[in-house]
């Protein structure tokens, strides 16, 4: 038994040690954000700024309208992920449990769609936006949402899981589809809402050259073309300020991440377990 | 006669409340997708330098004869496939981190480090690259440093910087993001191993590494292939790391040795515009991923009658 | 006294003009792209570091509407990251009439010959133009103009006067220097600082990731003509793989020796132009935001720019091989009012109040009467080698369209210099291996053009 703990603790530490390593470069980011020194030289390697300061912050926050940047990105990224994950659950619903014509078709014309890159077919996209009329607003940035393709597969396999016989005792209730979905599926896939979630935001987040072509206000921008503005209006590459916007851009995915990570570690289990 | 028709009328309401499901996604995919895509499709047969602007020819094959004999094409699809199966290295360094942390047992200790370790996944963007082009700098980097001070002499690889590195360089950076997921998947699949398999083995008297070697390894194959296929067709679809380290250019800098095929699509379709051989590049990926993703569903079993249900216990 | 007549003269010319025709002209004017009215903004900026504060595009939208009081001006701007597949696209919305720094994708401006025959008086004006080649329009061995020049970025050298002392080196003159010097020079003092004891550095060329930009300038000073021109660019035969092309190379190759270790990867960013500074010579773009920061970290005294080596043989032997970078402003294809855009980019390269912002604003106007003023702006050991460049170099020296180096009608030729001079510093190409393959490549481009 004294023996097994003693392994436990060397296994315990020799995961600690990957684990620093593997977190170094943030730790560092982080440190360099916090740091005077940092400008357009790079102080030598410390996890402790060499002269602590919020000069950085200072600098991020009144330089570029980050807050209004934050907000559009945050309605943009909201709804588009409310759509994105409600229509993919729909869609792996049917999937995963339905029995009609055409099943293996249309999933695969859905699979096929990630493999188009879509920066070839950016230009005629944004040719048909622009005969409904639709530049510079929010449409073409959300109604992409309504079919989001890894979701969809994602959801597929979480769906499936989901054994059948909670859905057969709905059906002797009398209950159809879309009640089972909306009463028995929805509830029973918080973790697979939670991961498709923080997927969607994270992408949104850091999309940047569609956001770039189609919002041409500057007050509408997002926040991903805002870092960018930020970076071109400095004279050199200043490590300091570019880590402190990198920090405040990455913060509010890392909370979400720290609140929901039960879920999402689960959900993306399961994912990948099938026999 | 009645009856029948009732039945049948039953079968198309079905289908129409299962196509309610759809349909919407359906639809986007074929308006936001398919039509820009055979936009692509057509232009791909075309003369065109940049799409809308000046007369539109005709060329037939050409656009797919240019770049099937294109060096720097066939050269892309080289440094694809060449970081994507570098990449797969995540695969085995994410087993023997969900081994190791699988055997600390279920508890806190296991769940901290399970997010602790995923959590590098949802760090991305430019600023990771540029953390990482210090951290893999030829002069004094961090990698550098600490291989100098293991092997005792002075290392000065440009792990960015030098194209006879490049690809290592990248796949470092790719793989500290992508071990984190490869971790989560083998351990949830660890997991997933029935207890009896051991407990009969060790009736048998298998030691541990028989263990392992008969019974683990055997029940992961499923996993692995999972695994496989996910980071092949992540690695085909490469492009923004690549794209700021080779100074936020299509090059593929150093030397072209990260030039991937998306990037060599983008090339021609911005930086140096040509937009029929953009769109050919870009059928030719859309075939190629085609191709291993069919390949993919046949192997999870999508396209099997009798489906299994997905086994995992609560984590 | 001579200028201020001058500078009444264009006064009142504009004046004539303006209280004539002016509040006719109405509508609204847009404009798009990335470069001075992105990196300034609407109200100005100020750099986190050096303290230099530049005033925003506002002044310029204040100066025109006195002017033209009814057309309204939209100025939308973005980001260097992924410009040209910004502006391709926002060339095809329609809602677009000028493009900023446009000229680069000839394929969506409109070109400016026409406008320039009608008043000949603003090519007068302007020490360069966005010149470019185009088959429709005018044979290849001549030069096509495609936007209107308003800022330009004349390439300098940086000297570290006190290494130069500390080494008992003379400085060159910058009238007569050859390429021979300059090679030597930074041979010399590169070493162990007899005064300081410090290592120090002699040279930096212009930055890795833009490496390529050393080869145009010194392809120039070699007169390295590539082009054999035809009918058309698929008829055009490239001759890269020369001996003169290895010559190239290989000097500029040479100077990795001379060179910090980071330059190569793209973290030059150490020269910073401050009381520390350990590189001898330092090839800059942006001239003037590099005196801003030498100014900032008060060393004025410490530096001093020159111009680049004289070109050795052909038509341009004996004028500095400086080329200069630029911003320009180009008619968008798709715009319906051509004539108003043209209208406002000739105000952004003659009207006065517009110079006297543009310096502000730290850059070097295209105006040739206001660059000339640069030395009320700093003192001569730097304003005379920016006017000198501008002065002497000829109308069509622009970066990116030349009989030794077009980056704009040959596919890839920017990346793959690019390319093969970093492999050549990192000591993985000799020059034969880097002419093959920008040559190759070159040559699969032309044959994709083939009918």
């Amino acid at each position: 038994m004294k023996r097994k703990k003693i392994v436990r603790w060397v296994i315990t530490f020799i995961l600690f040690i990957w684990l620093i390593i593997t977190l170094m470069p943030l730790a560092w980011a982080i440190a360099l954000s916090f740091d005077r020194k940092a400008l357009n030289t790079l102080p030598p390697f410390s996890l402790i700024p060499h002269v602590p300061t919020l000069f950085n912050y200072e600098v991020a926050f009144t330089s570029f309208p980050l807050v209004t940047y934050y907000l559009n990105t945050i309605i943009v990224t909201a709804c588009h992920t409310v759509l994105a994950v409600f229509f993919a659950l729909m869609c792996g619903y049917a999937f995963a449990k339905g029995r009609f014509v055409g099943k293996n078709f249309w999933f695969v014309f859905m699979l096929a769609v990630m493999m188009i890159p879509f920066e070839s077919r950016m230009v005629p996209l944004y040719l048909q936006y622009k005969n409904m009329g639709l530049l510079d607003t929010y449409v073409p940035l959300i109604i992409g949402g309504f079919a989001y393709v890894y979701g969809i597969f994602f959801a597929r396999q979480n769906i499936d899981a989901i054994p059948d016989s909670l859905r057969e005792s709905a059906y002797i209730d009398g209950a159809g589809e879309w009640r089972i979905f909306l009463q028995i599926v929805i509830p029973l896939s918080m973790p697979l809402i939670a991961t498709l979630s923080i997927l969607q935001i994270l992408s949104n987040w850091n999309n940047y050259l569609w956001p770039l072509v189609i919002i041409r206000s500057n007050s509408k921008q997002l926040i991903s073309v805002g870092v960018s503005y930020f970076n071109a209006t400095q004279d050199a590459i200043y490590y300091g300020p570019r880590m402190a916007v990198a920090v405040v851009s990455a913060i509010p995915l890392t909370i979400l991440f720290l609140v929901l990570q039960k879920y999402i570690v689960q959900s993306i289990a399961i994912s990948g377990t099938k026999e | 006669m009645m009856q029948q028709r009732s039945k049948r009328n039953f079968r198309v309401r079905e289908q129409l409340i299962w196509y309610s499901f759809l349909i919407t996604s359906i639809l986007t995919l074929i308006l936001l997708t398919y039509i820009p895509m055979l936009t692509a499709v057509k232009y791909s047969f075309y003369d065109v330098s940049v799409l809308g602007f000046g007369d539109d020819v005709f060329v037939g094959f050409q656009n797919y004869q240019k770049l099937i004999n294109n060096s720097s094409f066939l050269n892309s699809i080289k440094n694809t496939f060449l970081l994507a199966v570098m990449g797969l290295l995540s695969i085995p360094i994410g087993f023997i981190l969900a081994t190791l942390i699988n055997s600390l047992g279920r508890g806190q200790r296991q769940n901290f480090f399970r997010v602790a370790f995923y959590f590098p996944n949802i760090i991305t963007g430019a600023s990771v690259v540029l953390i990482f082009q210090i951290v893999l700098k030829a002069n004094n980097g961090l990698l550098n440093n600490a291989l100098s001070f293991l092997v005792g002499q002075n290392v000065k690889i440009g792990w960015l910087s030098d194209s006879s590195y490049s690809r290592w360089g990248a796949t470092i950076l790719h793989l500290w993001g992508s071990i984190g997921y490869s971790m989560l998947i083998n351990l949830a699949n660890l997991q997933s191993i029935p207890e009896n398999l051991y407990e009969a083995a060790e009736v048998d008297g298998a030691n541990g590494l028989q263990k392992w070697f008969h019974i683990t390894i055997p029940q992961m194959t499923s996993c692995f292939v999972f695994l496989f296929i996910t980071s092949m067709i992540g690695g085909l679809s490469r492009f923004t790391d690549l794209f700021i380290i080779g100074g936020n250019t299509s090059a593929g800098r150093p030397g072209g040795t990260l030039q991937t095929i998306l990037m060599y699509i983008y090339q021609f379709s911005f930086e140096a515009p040509q937009y029929g051989i953009a769109s050919a590049g870009a059928i030719i990926l859309f075939l190629l991923t085609f191709i291993i993703t069919l390949i993919n569903l046949k192997i999870t079993g999508f396209f099997k009658k009798e489906k299994k249900g997905g086994k995992v216990r609560e984590a | 006294m001579k200028k201020f007549i001058a500078l009444l003269v264009v006064f009142a010319l504009i004046f004539s003009l303006a209280s004539v025709a002016n509040a006719e002209e109405s509508g609204v004017l847009r404009l798009y792209g990335p470069g001075l009215f992105a990196s300034v903004g609407p109200d100005g900026t100020t750099d986190v570091v050096t303290g230099v504060t530049k005033p925003g595009y506002n002044e310029v939208i204040a100066r025109w509407n006195e002017l033209y009081p009814n057309v309204t001006l939209q100025i939308e701007t973005i980001p260097w990251d992924n410009w040209k597949a910004a502006l391709q696209t926002a060339a095809l919305s329609g809602e677009v009439d000028i493009v900023l720094h446009g000229a680069s994708i000839t394929a969506i401006c409109e070109p400016l010959n026409e406008y320039l025959a009608a008043e000949p008086e603003v090519a007068d004006a302007v020490g360069m133009m966005a010149m470019r080649k185009s088959v429709d329009i005018a044979p290849l061995d001549t030069y096509v103009p495609f936007g209107l020049t308003v800022t330009c970025d004349p390439i300098v050298v940086c000297l570290d006067k006190e290494i130069f002392e500390h080494y008992g080196v003379e400085l060159p003159d910058f009238t007569t220097w050859t390429l021979a010097d300059l090679a030597s020079l930074a041979e010399k003092l590169t070493g162990t600082d007899p005064v300081t004891g410090e290592q120090t550095y002699g040279i930096s060329l212009i930055e890795a990731a833009s490496i390529n930009k050393n080869y145009i300038w010194a392809s120039r000073a070699f007169n390295n003509v590539i082009y054999e021109w035809g009918d058309s660019i698929a008829t055009t035969k490239v001759h890269f793989k020369t001996e003169k092309t290895a010559e190239v190379l290989n000097y500029i190759a040479n100077f990795s020796k001379y060179s910090n270790p980071d330059y190569i990867e793209g973290l030059d960013r150490a020269v910073t132009f401050s009381s520390d500074n350990n590189v001898a010579i330092c090839i800059v773009e942006g001239a003037y935001g590099c005196y801003s920061k030498i100014k900032a970290n008060g060393v004025e005294d410490k530096f001093c720019f020159v111009s680049l080596p004289l070109i050795q043989e052909g038509e341009f032997a004996g004028i500095t091989s400086s080329h200069m970078g630029d911003w320009n402003m180009a008619i968008c294809k798709t715009s319906e009012q051509k004539d108003l855009a043209w209208k406002f980019m000739k105000f952004m390269v003659t009207d006065p109040v517009v110079q006297e912002w543009l310096l502000a604003t730290a850059s070097v106007p295209s105006n040739k009467e206001a660059s000339g003023r640069l030395n009320q702006y700093m003192s001569a050991d730097f304003a005379d080698a920016i006017s000198f460049i501008v002065r002497t170099a000829p109308l069509q020296f622009s970066a990116s369209a030349n009989n030794c180096y077009d980056s704009s009608n040959f596919g890839t030729f920017l990346n793959d210099v690019t390319t093969v001079l970093n492999e050549m510093f990192q000591g993985n190409m000799d020059a034969d291996a880097a002419m093959d393959y920008v040559q190759n490549n070159l040559d699969q481009y032309l044959a994709t053009l083939q009918k």
